[in-house]
């Protein structure tokens, strides 16, 4: 229930972040493969690199089947929760039978890609295998996102290494991309010398970018600003970093002198 | 002098209805050309579609072909005679997302959100999620418990307001279809708190 609906540009997407078109250009490309060709595709990035963004956007773009491992998964969970994805409530039956389930309920449109984020638990716990059997037998687009160490992790299992056709690697964010992303979050005119403070200072993550945007939207909103540079504000940056251990010895010193920490 | 309403059908010259009743009325068969010129403003390869998905269809057939100066143009003829034009229907298994559908697929990609965030993920070039959309979706589904807020919104007094910030509730992530909203229209009895007579229920436009 937001009070104000911001005015932000009609018809504002995603899709011009570098990492989100390069995701949507990796799908792209093993959707339109020859047949004959592998059908496994790597997105790999740090955590808020904007994996997800670029996911749900191409999700949204092909009408994939979106599965988020989770920790405690088991090959029957994963097999289960694709099927739920695909439609079915119930999914019954051992997972050899799942597993023929979900590769004829895949196999039915060769053309709808299937992802699987967090994918690196799927090979931490070791049934990376799976992904490979089901990949290669309903032979749809299978796009694995995961953290930035997946592709040396995939390397070990040189069976599913072979079928990877493309690998992506999510790049921080650069002032273009953090440009793009004030555009679309902030209402406010922010200068490039801030931004770049936001970008830099955020190490560069979609996710640290947009969370001091709208630090940054909400400080200019509260004060009536309609710009936003590095001299007037005076706001908070998020660094995503946790507060450092505070000098006791500071503190006291500052209460000796009559003022707290 | 009195003014009497009276109804005419107007029907515009193009659409599948038109093509299809210029079709009806060429018996001797048609080319795609001479459906089109019969149009108002019609592309010849809008017509073309049109008629290729008929012959898959069965709707006509091809009986021939004649020059036309250079060209060499298929004749078809109309082989089943429906009175009402055969549309291709969307399949809905097989439709791009619609924008709830694709607000619920990021609601359940992202960790939290906000209403802005929201509906610039859930956009796509074809189908833009406006802000208003999305947060009319919000709030019905913050009211039916599916969201929680992780921060109320808050209006500072005489500073503007804060945003809020909601995430999916566990527990009703309960599959890829997105909750609908529905209207229900019916008749209730006060004095013995019953719904007389069937209860409507249709699903809400945005």
């Amino acid at each position: 229930m937001s009070d104000e609906i911001q005015k932000v540009k009609p018809g504002a997407t995603f899709a011009a972040l570098k990492n989100v078109a390069g995701f949507r250009e990796l799908v792209e490309r093993l959707v339109e493969r020859a047949p004959s060709l592998p059908n496994i595709g790597v997105m790999h990035g740090r955590s808020g690199d904007g994996k997800t963004y670029a996911s749900i956007y191409a999700q949204n773009k092909t009408r994939a089947l979106r599965v988020e491992v989770g920790d405690s998964w088991t090959r029957k969970t994963l097999l289960t929760a694709i099927l739920r994805e695909g439609g079915l409530a119930q999914p019954k039956g051992t997972i050899p039978e799942l597993s023929e389930q979900v590769v004829e309920m895949l196999a039915a449109e060769p053309r709808r890609p299937l992802f699987m984020d967090e994918a690196d638990k799927i090979v931490d716990r070791g049934y990376a295998e799976m992904i490979r059997e089901i990949a290669m037998q309903s032979n749809v687009p299978v796009l694995l996102i995961g953290e930035e160490a997946l592709p040396q992790k995939l390397a070990k299992i040189e069976r599913l290494h072979n079928r990877v056709l493309a690998w992506f690697g999510a790049e921080p964010c650069d002032l273009e991309d953090a440009r793009k992303l004030a555009n679309l979050l902030l209402p406010a005119k922010i200068s490039d010398d801030l931004l770049e403070d936001i970008r830099v200072r955020g190490d560069g993550r979609a996710r640290r970018i947009a969370t001091s945007l709208d630090g940054v939207a909400q400080w200019a909103r509260s004060r009536g600003l309609s710009e936003v540079t590095r001299e007037n504000y005076d706001g908070p940056i998020y660094t995503g970093e946790p507060p450092k251990a505070r000098a006791s010895r500071l503190i006291v010193q500052h209460l000796k002198n009559g003022r707290t920490a | 002098m009195t003014r009497k309403p009276i109804h005419i059908e107007v029907a515009m010259p193009s659409g599948p209805d038109h093509y299809w009743r210029e079709m009806l009325a060429r018996p001797k068969g048609f080319t795609v050309t001479e459906i089109a010129l019969a149009s108002e403003g019609v592309a010849n390869t809008t017509v073309k579609r049109y008629v290729e998905f008929l012959k898959a269809e069965g709707f006509v057939v091809r009986i021939g072909q004649k020059r036309d100066g250079y060209a060499l143009r298929a004749i078809y003829a109309v082989a089943k005679r429906v009175t009402k034009a055969p549309v291709r229907r969307p399949d809905p298994l097989h439709a791009p997302f619609s924008a709830r559908e694709a607000m619920w697929n990021a609601i359940r990609a992202l960790d939290q959100f906000t209403v802005s965030e929201l509906a610039v993920s859930a956009s796509t070039e074809e189908r833009p999620v406006a802000q208003r959309t999305a947060d009319h979706y919000v709030r019905a589904l913050l009211r039916a418990g599916v969201l929680r807020a992780v921060a109320e919104p808050e209006r500072l007094k005489g500073h503007g307001s804060t945003r809020g910030v909601y995430r999916l509730v566990k527990s009703a992530n309960t599959g890829p279809r997105a909750p609908k909203l529905c209207n229900a229209g019916f008749v209730f009895d006060p004095n013995k708190n019953r719904v007389l007579g069937e209860a409507v229920v249709t699903e809400a436009r945005s």
